[in-house]
């Protein structure tokens, strides 16, 4: 599907970090599910990465090929229901560490060199100092968007639910 | 029984069900960890009825955020 100018003109402020915080964290949760849903109808690969205390992860999701954000994480949970950076802290190392291995997986797609991290949750725990490769179930099996029967096929304003809950 | 539970072998209970092995492990937010067990998802609505098995790999999925909280608030 193509998006309208309008509608990438709209989706796209809910990636810029400036407009994000501003409107308040809740929309940053949420921009993983919506950034994770326009790639997956735009067939484009995302890299995945989250970070808390002394504790990282990452994934690249390769559309069509190995599970989405969806399959893993069904929908965004209520706020305040998982501690957030803000609440519990991160070690600014940490951003370091996973934030290169993204950087290491996009050079990877660009040149085709190598194997990416399709298919597997990389985690890493600083204070033990351990990587794990954890092998991921297959795509799809109930994913709301990326099985061959989704049920989410246009994307989530979370800009407008936010919104209404105000009102 | 012995299962694998994220990378490391455990003896566990008989009968032991994803739910007690979440309590047992004193898994972190359990009401948004993502569980597998060799290679699939659990739906969480089973958590309490799937018994795991003699040999059963698991692995807790945890729900983290990006890094970018409340800087700009
Ligand atoms: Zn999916």
């Amino acid at each position: 599907m193509a998006f309208t100018n309008e509608q990438l003109e709209r989706y796209s402020r809910h990636i810029i970090l400036k407009e994000i915080g501003v409107k308040g964290q809740k929309k940053l949760l949420n921009a993983k599910f919506l950034i994770n849903d326009a790639c997956v109808m735009e067939k484009k690969p995302l890299s995945h990465a989250g970070i808390i205390r002394f504790k990282g992860q990452l994934t690249t999701i390769l559309p069509g090929e190995g599970p989405c954000y969806r399959c893993i994480f069904q929908s965004p949970p209520p706020k305040d229901a998982v501690p957030t950076c803000k609440e519990a802290g991160v070690i600014g190392a940490m951003g370091g560490v996973i934030g290169s291995l993204q950087a290491m997986e996009a050079v990877k797609y660009i040149t085709g060199a190598g194997e990416l991290l399709s298919g597997y949750l990389l985690t890493y725990d600083a204070l033990k100092m351990e990587f794990r490769k954890i092998k991921l179930p297959p795509r799809g099996k109930g994913c709301a968007v990326c099985s061959d029967t989704p049920t989410i096929t246009k994307l989530i304003d979370y800009e407008q639910a936010a919104c209404e809950l105000k009102h | 029984m012995k299962i694998i539970v994220a990378g490391v072998k455990k003896e566990v209970a008989e009968g032991l069900t994803v739910q007690g092995l979440i309590e047992q492990e004193q898994v972190e937010t359990p009401e948004y960890v993502t569980v597998s067990v060799n290679e699939e998802f659990i739906e969480s609505g089973t958590f309490a009825s799937h018994v795991l098995k003699d040999g059963d790999e698991v692995e807790f999925l945890y729900f983290m955020g990006g890094g970018a909280y409340g800087i700009y608030e």
